[in-house]
């Protein structure tokens, strides 16, 4: 199934893409958050710097908010399905101003 | 705004000192545009000149018959004329530094302060602005024009060989681990997710009606990378290793700013100007932001106070006849940059949106109140509880309602995964678990409150280890500091500032109500906060019966107020117990 990711800011731009623009993912069907990580790993991985992507976990940095179909990633297990054509995003958290 | 009114301009133990981020000041008095107490905090480099100037603080009454400025240097004051710079916006700093020397650091008031509106700020570092609460609007009252302040007078420090060797080895392992805020901080500033708060449903959109992406899709116009592109170097606060700040310039086009001396955009700005009137035109954000600087005007509360006088022109409350002819349009950015103009001057319809939302709604009448979204006449800060549920507490009990930096745990919801006090176990917070927020809002609200008044930055976190203050305190003052302390004594000036508001006759549970707007998600289409609906009197009862204040008066009991060392305070919040 088709699935879409987005990342903001400076994660964006760590992988040469523009910030927020969707990159679309081919993942099994139907697919979990985990697939999701393995998927972004493959293609990704050694573009993160080693502080946003724990390669040997094969996930994100504590301090790298996620958000898949309108929910937060923050307590999901990689056994947590995925909506079908949905998409997720990721970035660091700031506020204020 | 009478002759009787103070302003203060004041600092902290850690300003001017090498704490990391020491150089904040805090502006205070009593707002005249929600009658409660008022303060805003702001960096710059005008904190750490005051103390070097000789003073901790400056305070302020009576009304000079003519524009005059202050100019402090080395213990000596001096009252001179400003006449000849009334009319300025950040030209007044520029031509102050010339005439008094390149040390010198001025705040100031620009157009939006002389004309005493509602929203003024008071402004320093040719853009830097301590926003909030209309303070600029009683320095304008004041024919105060500008505090400019120099010296040598060194600052105090009890360890100082203690406080240097910290700094500089906490420096060195934020340098050396670099992370992801860090540096995202470094390079875009608050900018740096303006697009993603749109899309996640932090970012209020059109006037608090929507949310999310769905409904502004242009937020990536307005955000990071889109802005560095007129991006002409980087600008700091007064030794801040952070450095969130830059200067952006428009070279030409209609929007073109007029010098180098625009500071980027912050993401409150970026939020109020952009997904709440759906603006993502990048040239035009940079020019409204340039006229609230030079105008020296609040960005949040003139952007939702646009925001509503929009919702007001699509609903066909007012017409283009009321406007003069501005078709003020969802994303109608031309029409943006002109009323913004127009409210800084207190012309044609700027006039009637000048002292925000709140005030606005009064003079159009007809239904258009019910769109003014304010707390006690302040328009909340750019995050939507319906996203972070705990912003609600802070918009709804602060002393100052609709404040966005006070801590709370809406801060925590927010940063996920940031170590941000030094405290032996994680405060557990859950969005939605409303009944449960007593305890973390109060640990987050104390602990803002010391750093406000310490002269630090709530960004420090971003970069210095979580016990960073209270080493600092311990290292300035010579005083033992730790975790405990700072929850006293930010309890203590929480209490303060609350009972200012208590002498006034303003209770929060009665006057200072948030918006159901706000709270309510259920017909949001996209954004985290859809289909959720904040139980804000779960959040304010957990609250109060922690700190224990009434539930409904919110006075604070008389053992609790001498807990604290308030004792002073029992006479007037509970006169039959000094009577009986």
């Amino acid at each position: 199934m088709r699935y879409h990711v987005r990342f903001f800011g400076l994660i964006g731009m760590n992988l040469k893409v523009p910030p927020g623009e969707p990159i679309t993912f081919e993942l099994p069907d139907p697919a979990s958050y985990g697939d999701l990580l393995d998927a972004i790993g493959t293609r990704f991985g050694p573009l993160f710097p080693p502080n946003v992507w724990d390669a040997e976990m094969r996930s994100f940095h504590p301090q790298v908010v996620g958000i898949a179909d309108g929910r937060s990633l923050a307590s999901a297990g990689r056994e947590t399905p995925l909506a079908k054509d949905g998409t997720a995003a990721f970035f660091v958290p700031v506020a204020g101003g | 705004m009478g002759p009787d009114a103070i302003l203060g301009l004041t600092t902290g133990p850690l300003t001017g000192t090498r704490a990391i981020t020491g150089n904040r000041f805090t502006v205070v008095g009593k707002s005249p545009k929600t009658g409660t107490w008022g303060d805003a905090n702001c960096g710059g480099n005008f904190g750490p000149a005051l103390k070097f100037s000789g003073y901790d603080a400056i305070y302020f009454r009576g009304i000079s018959p003519k524009p005059v400025y202050l100019y402090v240097r080395d213990g000596k004051a001096e009252i001179r004329d400003a006449t000849p710079y009334w009319g300025n916006g950040v030209d007044v700093e520029v031509e102050l530094i010339k005439e008094l020397g390149d040390d010198v650091k001025v705040a100031w008031i620009g157009r939006a302060g002389e004309n005493k509106n509602l929203m003024a700020s008071v402004m320093n570092d040719l853009g830097r602005a301590a926003a909030r609460n209309g303070l600029g609007a009683v320095m304008g009252s004041k024919n105060l024009k500008a505090v400019a302040v120099a010296g040598t007078q060194k600052v105090p420090v009890a360890d100082e060989a203690g406080l240097n060797a910290y700094v500089t080895e906490s420096m060195r392992a934020a340098k050396a681990e670099n992370s992801p805020a860090y540096q995202l901080f470094t390079t875009f500033g608050t900018s740096g997710l303006a697009a993603a708060c749109a899309m996640n449903g932090d970012s209020p959109v059109k006037n608090w009606a929507g949310s999310g992406e769905v409904d502004f899709p242009g937020a990536s116009n307005v955000s990071d990378v889109a802005l560095d592109k007129y991006r002409v170097r980087r600008a700091g606060c007064w030794h801040c290793a952070i450095t969130c700040g830059a200067y952006l310039s428009v070279p030409d086009g209609p929007y073109a700013t007029s010098g180098a001396y625009e500071h980027r955009p912050e993401y409150e700005t970026l939020a109020s100007f952009g997904s709440m009137l759906l603006m993502d035109d990048t040239e035009a954000m940079l020019k409204v932001n340039e006229l609230c600087n030079r105008a020296g005007m609040d960005t949040i509360a003139a952007g939702s106070t646009i925001a509503f006088a929009i919702e007001c022109f699509e609903r066909g409350i007012i017409n283009a006849e009321d406007t003069g002819g501005l078709e003020l349009r969802w994303g109608n950015a031309p029409a943006i940059v002109e009323v913004t103009r127009q409210m800084a001057e207190r012309t044609g319809f700027g006039a009637i949106l000048a002292d925000g939302a709140e005030k606005a709604a009064e003079r159009i009448g007809k239904d258009s109140a019910q769109y003014a979204i304010h707390v006690h006449g302040e328009e909340p800060g750019m995050h939507d509880p319906r996203y972070s549920p705990g912003m609600a507490l802070n918009f709804h009990l602060d002393p100052t309602p609709g404040r966005h930096t006070t801590g709370g745990t809406g801060e925590l919801e927010f940063f996920t995964g940031l170590d941000v006090l030094p405290l032996p176990a994680p405060l557990n917070v859950h969005k939605r678990d409303y009944a449960n927020k007593g305890l973390p809002h109060r640990v987050m609200v104390n602990d803002r409150q010391v750093a406000n008044s310490a002269g630090i930055c709530i960004f420090s976190a971003f970069i210095a280890p979580p016990d960073a203050m209270v080493r600092e305190l311990t290292f300035v003052t010579g005083e033992p500091w730790d975790i405990g302390r700072v929850q006293v004594t930010g309890e203590r000036i929480q209490t303060l500032r609350h009972a200012f508001n208590l002498r006034e006759g303003i209770n929060p549970v009665r006057d200072c109500p948030v918006p159901q707007r706000c709270l309510d998600g259920t017909e949001l289409k996209s954004g985290m906060g859809k289909g959720y609906v904040v139980d804000l009197d779960a959040m304010r009862d957990s609250y109060l019966s922690i700190v224990g204040w009434d539930k409904e008066t919110t006075v604070p009991s008389v053992e609790g107020l001498r807990a604290l060392g308030l004792g002073d305070l029992v006479k007037d919040l509970h006169p039959q117990t000094v009577e009986s």
